[in-house]
């Protein structure tokens, strides 16, 4: 079932011709990493300012409140692309089995931040328990970039 | 012998190319650097362009990500140096290498033009009005900028 996805995906008319041009294949890439580098810039921007290393002056909770959409928007793009690009390459993905780690990894990020977010904007002051989430949602975005980067090598 | 084909034939040069893995985990450095740098200079432009933390003064959110950013700016070009040096003599002459770094001058220099021009003002702009135009124009022009560093770094391996 799940093969037959992937096989679909490099099938459909968006991954036949990805797969045709090496032009639009990079464009693709450029604009995951154009996506990733701002939600990697909203993350760690609201870590840092749970931490209290950045945005010192501004309540946690508005910080949230501030870059929700920013980074629901820039999570869709680097979401879409990353689709695009698997229809590029279906079958490498499906049998690379960091693969299923990255997404995994990718799961368990994003529930961290919708954690932490959602904990920050019910609360008026970061408590411990959000300075952990903090670190651990940094640590897991940062375990995303690296499976990620391993992922064409293997 | 030209110095590009000394620089790739340093030891360092020579050990990144020789090694299985420190050539991806300087690209992961180099990612996570482009990361910060990129996602918190973004964040400054697109709050100069009243999208972003409208509720907070621009001068408080350029103010506090701008150590980010350098820090960014660090890990990139250090990262960066040296996945030059492994690669040199095989790409210089590269297209995309050469659009790359001329893109990136503009941008350093859009950063610097703007920091010793209008950002001097930046305390007084938490008005009604926002940023003045010189500030928004400045702000677009890094966002095109950069964005097109990151593209032409891309498409790096690709030509």
């Amino acid at each position: 079932m799940i093969e037959e996805a992937f096989l679909w995906l490099g099938h459909t008319a968006a991954g036949v011709a990805l797969q045709e041009s090496r032009v639009a294949f990079a464009a693709t890439e450029a604009v995951h990493i154009l996506g990733l580098s701002l939600v990697g810039g909203v993350i760690l921007i609201a870590d840092l300012a749970v931490l209290g290393i950045v945005l010192k002056s501004t309540p946690s909770q508005s910080v949230f409140e501030q870059t929700r959409w920013p980074y629901r928007l820039a999570l869709c793009v680097v979401a879409a692309s990353g689709v695009l690009l698997v229809a590029a390459g279906p079958y490498k993905y499906y049998t690379n089995p960091l693969f299923p780690i990255k997404l995994g990894l990718l799961v368990v990020a994003a529930t961290l931040h919708a954690a932490l977010s959602r904990r920050v904007r019910s609360s008026l002051s970061a408590d411990s328990i959000s300075r952990r989430l903090a670190g651990a949602s940094l640590i897991a975005w940062t375990a995303v970039v690296i499976a990620g980067r391993w992922l064409g090598l293997i | 012998m030209s110095v590009i084909q000394q620089i790739y034939d340093s030891p360092i040069s020579t050990a990144i190319r020789e090694s299985d893995n420190l050539f991806p985990i300087l690209q992961t450095f180099h990612i996570l650097g482009t990361i910060a740098l990129a996602g918190a200079i973004a964040i400054v432009d697109l709050r100069l362009l009243n999208v972003i933390f409208k509720r907070e003064a621009p001068a408080a959110v350029a103010e506090s990500l701008l150590p980010v950013t350098w820090v960014g700016f660090v890990i990139m070009v250090l990262s960066g140096t040296l996945l030059f040096a492994a690669q040199s003599a095989k790409i210089y002459e590269n297209n995309f290498l050469r659009a790359k770094l001329l893109l990136l001058v503009f941008a350093i220099g859009n950063v610097v033009l703007f920091h010793s021009t209008t950002y001097r003002n930046i305390r007084n702009w938490s008005g009604v009005s926002g940023p003045p135009l010189s500030a928004r124009t400045f702000a677009s022009l890094s966002l095109v900028l950069w964005a097109g560093v990151i593209v032409t770094g891309r498409f790096i391996a690709y030509f």
